[in-house]
């Protein structure tokens, strides 16, 4: 198919002879990119459920895993334990386990300069600054959830969690550790897992396969694309448009500053690009051409991060957002996202996405809870009937809007926050749920009677 | 049969007979036919001669699949093969090669004086692969130009098996384009149509290694194919470096005819001349140490010497003669001690560096171990503030001088112009500037005396005059939609056109002032020594070559000049920002980091501590922008910034700076460490606003010194006479000049710029590439004249030394000074001709071995040859 009709061919050419009066007009092709971009190949929509090979998907995983994005620094502990003083006690017992377990602590670890013969002065300069930096509150918010949650089982003595350390920026590896709670109480023992040198033989395992698969990609984040998916992206608003890995035009940029300056033309001032490593925010206020639009993507999202499979999107206006927790697949509760230090006891979370200091940012605030409209419920367990079986533990979040509740996000239940729910209680139920160990094969037999000592 | 243009083969212009759609017998019969109407006329023309290992193959793709010789190569059906073994019966003496041309059947000046080799990793082996510079002359007949066409330059021996060039055409620019890298070519579809090809040529490669032949396979299309012995191959290159019987210096050789007056009954002078340039070629291309040696070797290596004899005079030697004639010699002159010089690549490829000529920037350098904990630990002790000062610091560049081969070229003048006086454009010219006619018409009086049919010059067609910039933007854009052969993505073709659209095209400068100028460096030319002032007319190199009686210059085309000694000159970008004795005069912090190695680092350090703005340079090419530091908190956050500022980031080095803009300009003009005049930058001005003197007391003003954020150009500019600020830009570009000087920096031209700290060096550029403004260019000229004076001396001492340091040997000593010191005069052109001796065509490397040592050389077989012979050796060597 062409994009280049005769009418915008012969536009074209009039505007290029007749620039100085017509520069500034808007182009024919003003429309014809966003919302709904030509897209080439249908098949390019395939839909994936995050990395779980599909002759896995029906099958249970015996184990749950929390993971923690980067690794912890003594100072991080430090600051959350200033910062959530009633979760003290769940810091410092993971601490103690993390030490235990021979963990390194990127301030200890001098691999840098110890490990190879030279050491980079870039990356050397990088990697300080990425162990000196001042902790962040999300990540504080994220360690102390970890946190509670491994208490929460040590106390239950749930065995199905594992612990992986992401992010790990001197080494390929990740540490993923094994939780072993104690029958003596509140602390528990972590026992290192060294994935990566298994990984290989989990990968033909199912039933290990949950954790093995999801290391395998170690850098990106196991969420489950619901752009990609042919079903569950009727269930969103679909104001985006959606750009997979694999689009063949051979200028991804040329395509995207299209469509952004058709976004533009359109009277966005902002739009929003999602990608599996974070979601930036496109400045168009100044995009006046193709050239500018080029600019203004690469200034926000880099030379590269845009490669990847990508979602545009305007910016939307203010949403309530409520979050289903499924637990073994069933809905244990409905939780508002944590806004700030508030106690949501009572409360529903709003998300805008607000203009600050010249950058857009998400903020988050809470209003009176209402009843969530039975739409919202069914809505939920549509997602989850969806999912394969192999996910178990799935955060479904939610927005009502006026034409109904749509579908925002599905996390992995243990990497959000859902403070409207009791997580002790859910953890302890967790024990109940019969998620016992299968009997290892052989290859693993061994690494799981050191680990059961 | 019809007769129509073969694209490659053929003489460009000639016709020769294409086998389309004929049969087996025809194609046979045409095929010999031709092939004897060659030999013959070679035979006439330049004496022919083969080498046995050759075959010739002619190829083409018009019909796909049906090719007789697509056939031989894909199923040797015996028919076949019995064909093609007649074919190369008849048909192995259709190579050879007359002086330092191949004549193949293609335009083989172009093919063999320009190919170079280049390495092509393919699976686990490698092999090569060439592109000659210069396109084949020829162009495809209209209804096959619009088709995509390879065609590939293949070489066989019995031993080795070498893909030597590949070209391909190209259907939008309607010319043949050698094939260096898939990266060169800009249509989508075409690398995997090339791939392919290179794919059946490798898997050809591997089948058939226990053949002697070997030929082309094509994917689609197969245009021509060269098989060479690879012999040939070899020693093509080096066998240009020949020294002294090539020096194609009249004098030098007017020298040695009469030298050789006297011993001509006795010795056969072509012999020995061929002897010596053998010789010179083993010199050069092997780490030997002694002429005996370089035979014997030459004698083992290589069972014929066919191949190379046809350089000088087509005739075969055998070997044993050549042997006895070369131990004669060395016998004669004791020339055991004939020190080896490098070995000269062949294959000159050299992996482009991707920073600073191969140099590591700090950024990526190694810290010592103990270095790296101190850092660690300073991290660990002071936090994030460690990283402040760690990129922007004190910039201690290495210093690097220029080579003794650029300066000894230095009294060349190069210069560069892209405009000619056709009519209209001296039309549009006057009406421009009225006072500028005489000027345009004695230009056009001096094109039409020279070039007297320069209008039918291909370089030099239609299309490529000066127009303003909003001409050439419509042009663009007028081109965007006519597609031939392929067609840009319609993406690509939105962007374009919204380019051309959205440009600012608004002319910085009028370009009618651009012609004036290019106007006045053709007049001030005659002011030259013949010889030494050479213009590159839009590709087309020209030489000036004295002056007519009117005392207008007068010009002859280039052929014989290095491209790469001009084209360097051109292109050339002082690097100023690694003389570290120079930096102070800039008023500014820099550092030079790749844009995508370090400048983020930079950057960010330079938000830390304070500055609000950055200045970025290109340290290669052109582009400048401002940059804002505020709120720069990460090094990610910085790496966005500065890709969304500048986009195009490949390999690109920036020079990133203090952003201190400046007010007033003003530039000068070095050469030979002294400056020899100043011009006043107003973008308005040209040689007609010159004000006679050497030190212009006009200071341009610009209208818009410094933006906030984005690509700047000092854009439109004014000017004011102002004596006071003039004469301190002059007097800090004098302190300047005399610095660098010191370090043996003598030409270029220097912008002084007014800021808040005083006066300071904006930037250095080359001589050549300067523009002008009102600069009287017989200032310039006489620059020149005098550095050319000052150099003789300088040359002379030099090749002296590298005389002593070759031989020992008092009387060869003697006898060289004394030619020596005959040719002084001369010296600068004798290093011209040597030049483009070493390094002809257009190689983009500098010739390996050192000039000054190649004159001396010259200088010596010179005097090895005026040496009057032993009475028994001439009878020994005349029998």
């Amino acid at each position: 198919m062409t994009f280049f009709t005769d009418e915008m061919k012969a536009d074209a050419q009039d505007r290029m002879l007749n620039w100085r009066t017509r520069a500034s007009e808007a182009p024919i092709w003003a429309g014809y990119y966003w919302p709904t971009p030509p897209i080439r190949d249908e098949e390019e929509s395939r839909y994936s459920f995050g990395r779980y090979g599909h002759s896995l998907q029906n099958d249970v995983p015996e184990v749950i895993s929390i993971a923690l994005p980067q690794p912890p620094r003594r100072v991080d502990f430090t600051a959350a334990q200033d910062r959530f003083p009633d979760r003290s006690e769940s810091l410092s017992a993971l601490r103690q386990a993390l030490e235990e377990a021979g963990y390194i602590f990127p301030e200890d670890d001098d691999s840098i300069v110890s490990s190879s013969d030279t050491v980079y002065v870039k990356s050397l300069h990088e990697s300080m600054l990425r162990v000196v930096s001042p902790p962040g509150e999300k990540y504080l918010r994220e360690l102390t959830s970890v946190a509670y949650r491994l208490s929460c089982a040590a106390q239950a003595l749930v065995e199905c969690f594992v612990l992986a350390v992401r992010g790990n920026a001197n080494s390929y590896r990740n540490r993923t550790y094994k939780l072993i709670p104690s029958k003596l109480g509140f602390n528990y023992r972590l026992t290192g897992l060294d994935v990566f040198a298994t990984m290989g033989q989990w990968a033909e395992l199912p039933q290990r396969s949950s954790f093995g698969a999801r290391n395998r990609d170690f850098n990106l984040a196991d969420v489950i694309n619901i752009w990609a998916h042919s079903t569950l992206v009727k269930l969103t608003e679909r104001s985006v448009v959606y750009l997979p890995e694999s689009r063949s035009l051979n200028k991804r940029e040329e395509f995207l500053s299209m469509i952004l300056a058709d976004m533009r033309h359109q009277g966005h001032e902002f739009a929003i690009l999602e990608t599996e490593q974070g979601s930036h925010t496109i400045s168009l206020g100044c995009v006046k051409t193709l050239e500018e639009a080029k600019s203004a993507l690469f200034a926000a999202a880099g030379l590269w991060r845009w490669k990847s499979s990508l979602v545009i999107r305007p910016v939307p206006g203010p949403r309530v957002i409520q979050r289903f927790v499924f637990i073994d697949r069933k809905l244990v509760g409905t939780s508002p996202l944590q806004v700030g230090n508030e106690d949501m006891t009572g409360r529903m979370s709003v998300v805008d996405v607000q203009k600050q200091s010249g950058r857009m940012k998400e903020v988050l605030t809470s209003v009176d809870m209402i009843d969530l409209p039975q739409e919202a419920f069914k809505l939920a367990d549509d997602v989850m009937a969806l999912l394969p079986e192999c996910r178990r533990e799935i955060a479904v979040d939610i927005a009502l809007s006026e034409q109904g509740p749509v579908l925002c996000a599905i996390h992995d239940a243990f990497d959000v926050e859902w403070p409207g729910i009791d997580e002790k209680s859910v953890i302890n139920s967790l024990g109940t749920v019969g998620r016992q160990p299968k009997p290892p094969k052989d290859a693993i037999l061994a690494d799981f009677l050191a680990i059961e000592d | 049969m019809k007769n129509i243009k073969f694209p490659i083969c053929g003489k460009s212009g000639s016709t020769i007979p294409v086998f389309g759609r004929l049969t087996q017998d025809q194609i046979t019969t045409s095929f010999l036919d031709y092939f004897n109407a060659e030999q013959q006329r070679m035979a006439g023309e330049d004496g022919f001669a083969h080498s046995p290992t050759s075959i010739y193959h002619l190829g083409y793709g018009e019909e796909k699949f049906e090719s007789p010789f697509w056939r031989i190569n894909r199923g040797w059906q015996p028919i076949e093969k019995e064909k093609l073994a007649f074919l190369r019966e008849h048909c192995s003496l259709s190579i050879a090669r007359a002086g330092s041309r191949w004549i193949t059947l293609g335009n083989t000046q172009h093919w063999c004086d320009e190919v170079f080799p280049l390495r092509l990793r393919k699976g686990k082996e490698t092999f090569s692969i060439a592109g000659h510079r210069v396109r084949p002359q020829a162009s495809l007949p209209e209804d096959w130009a619009n088709k995509h066409w390879f065609s590939a330059t293949l070489v066989s021996t019995n031993e080795v098996k070498e893909l030597l060039c590949m070209s391909f055409w190209s259907p939008t620019r309607n010319t043949w384009q050698p094939l260096v890298s898939f990266d060169e070519m800009e249509d989508a579809s075409l690398p995997y149509l090339t791939e392919e090809f290179l794919t059946k040529v490798y898997e050809g490669y591997q089948r058939y290694t226990d053949s002697d032949y070997f030929f082309s396979f094509g994917s689609a299309q197969t245009v021509s194919s060269f098989c060479l012995s690879v012999d040939d191959l070899i020693t093509c290159a080096p066998e240009e470096a020949i020294i002294l019987p090539e020096v194609s210096f009249r004098d030098l050789e007017a020298q040695i005819e009469l030298s050789n007056q006297a011993k001509q009954e006795a010795v056969y002078q072509k012999t020995e001349s061929r002897v010596v340039g053998v010789m010179n070629t083993e010199i050069e291309t092997n780490t030997l140490h002694s002429l005996p040696v370089v035979v014997k070797d030459r004698v083992e290596r290589k069972g014929h010497v066919g191949h190379w004899s046809t350089r000088w005079d087509h005739h075969d030697y055998s070997l044993s003669e050549l042997q006895r004639v070369a131990n004669q010699l060395c016998d004669l002159h004791g020339m055991e001690r004939f020190e080896a010089r490098a070995p000269k690549k062949v294959s000159p490829h050299v992996a482009r560096s991707q920073h600073s000529h191969g140099r590591k920037h700090y950024f990526e350098t190694s810290v010592s171990k103990e270095d790296a904990i101190a850092i660690r630990e300073r991290y660990l002790r002071d936090g994030v503030s460690a990283f402040t000062g760690s990129f922007w610091k004190e910039y201690n560049p290495i210093f690097t001088p220029e080579s003794e081969t650029s300066k000894d070229m230095a009294s060349v003048v190069v210069m560069s112009v892209s405009s000619l006086p056709r009519d209209e454009v001296i039309e549009r010219v006057v009406a421009f500037r009225p006072e500028a006619e005489p000027m345009m018409r004695q230009w056009r009086k001096i094109w039409d005396r020279s070039f007297p049919d320069w209008l039918e010059h291909k370089r030099w067609s239609l299309e490529k005059m000066e127009t303003s910039y909003e001409d050439s933007w419509l042009n663009w854009g007028s081109r965007i939609f006519e597609e031939k052969g392929y067609s840009r993505s319609d993406v690509t073709k939105f962007h374009e056109v919204d380019l051309v659209i959205n440009a600012n095209k608004t002319d910085l400068r009028d370009y009618r002032l651009h012609v004036i100028d290019e106007a006045d460096i053709v007049l001030n030319m005659g002011c030259l020594t013949p010889g030494l002032g050479v213009l590159d007319v839009m590709g087309q190199k020209v030489l000036c070559d004295g002056t007519d009686d009117d005392g207008l210059p007068r010009f002859i085309l280039a052929e014989g000049v290095a491209g790469e000694r001009i084209n360097r000159r051109l292109r050339e970008t002082p690097r100023y920002w690694n003389w570290p004795f120079f930096l102070k005069y800039l008023g500014r912090k820099l550092v030079v980091a790749p844009a995508d190695a370090g400048a983020a680092e930079v950057l960010l350090d330079m938000a830390q501590q304070g500055h609000t703005h950055a200045f970025l340079k290109r340290a290669k090419g052109k582009g400048t922008w401002t940059m804002p530091l505020a709120s720069l908190n990460s090094v990610e956050n910085a790496k966005d910034r500065l890709a969304g500022l500048i986009p195009d980031q490949r390999e690109l080095n920036l020079v990133i700076q203090e952003h201190l803009p400046f007010t007033h300009e003003q530039r000068f003009y070095i050469n030979n460490g002294r400056v020899f005049a100043s011009a006043c930058s107003d973008r308005n001005f040209c040689v007609l606003d010159a004000s006679g003197k050497r030190l212009d007391d006009r200071v341009s003003v610009l209208n818009c010194p410094s933006i906030d954020q984005g690509y700047f150009d000092r854009g439109v500019t004014s000017h004011v006479r102002d004596r006071a600020l003039a004469a301190t830009f002059a007097r800090q570009a004098r302190r300047i000049a005399r610095e660098l000087k010191d370090h043996g920096i003598l030409e270029y031209s220097l912008d002084m710029g007014l800021t808040d700290r005083g006066p300071v060096c904006i930037e250095i550029n080359t001589l050549h590439r300067a523009g002008p403004y009102n600069l009287d260019r017989r200032f310039y000229m006489s620059a020149f004249r005098a550095k050319e004076k000052w150099i003789k001396p300088h040359l002379d001492a030099g090749v002296r030394a590298e005389i002593e340091k070759i031989t020992q040997d008092p009387k060869l000593h003697g006898l060289a000074a004394s030619l020596l010191s005959r040719n002084f005069e001369n010296l600068p052109k004798i290093f011209i001709a040597q030049y483009d001796q070493n390094s002809p065509g257009n190689k983009f490397d500098p010739p390996q071995t050192e000039l000054r040592r190649s004159v001396a050389q010259s200088f010596l077989l010179a005097a090895m040859m005026e040496q009057p012979v032993e009475s028994n050796a001439n009878e020994e060597l005349a029998a």
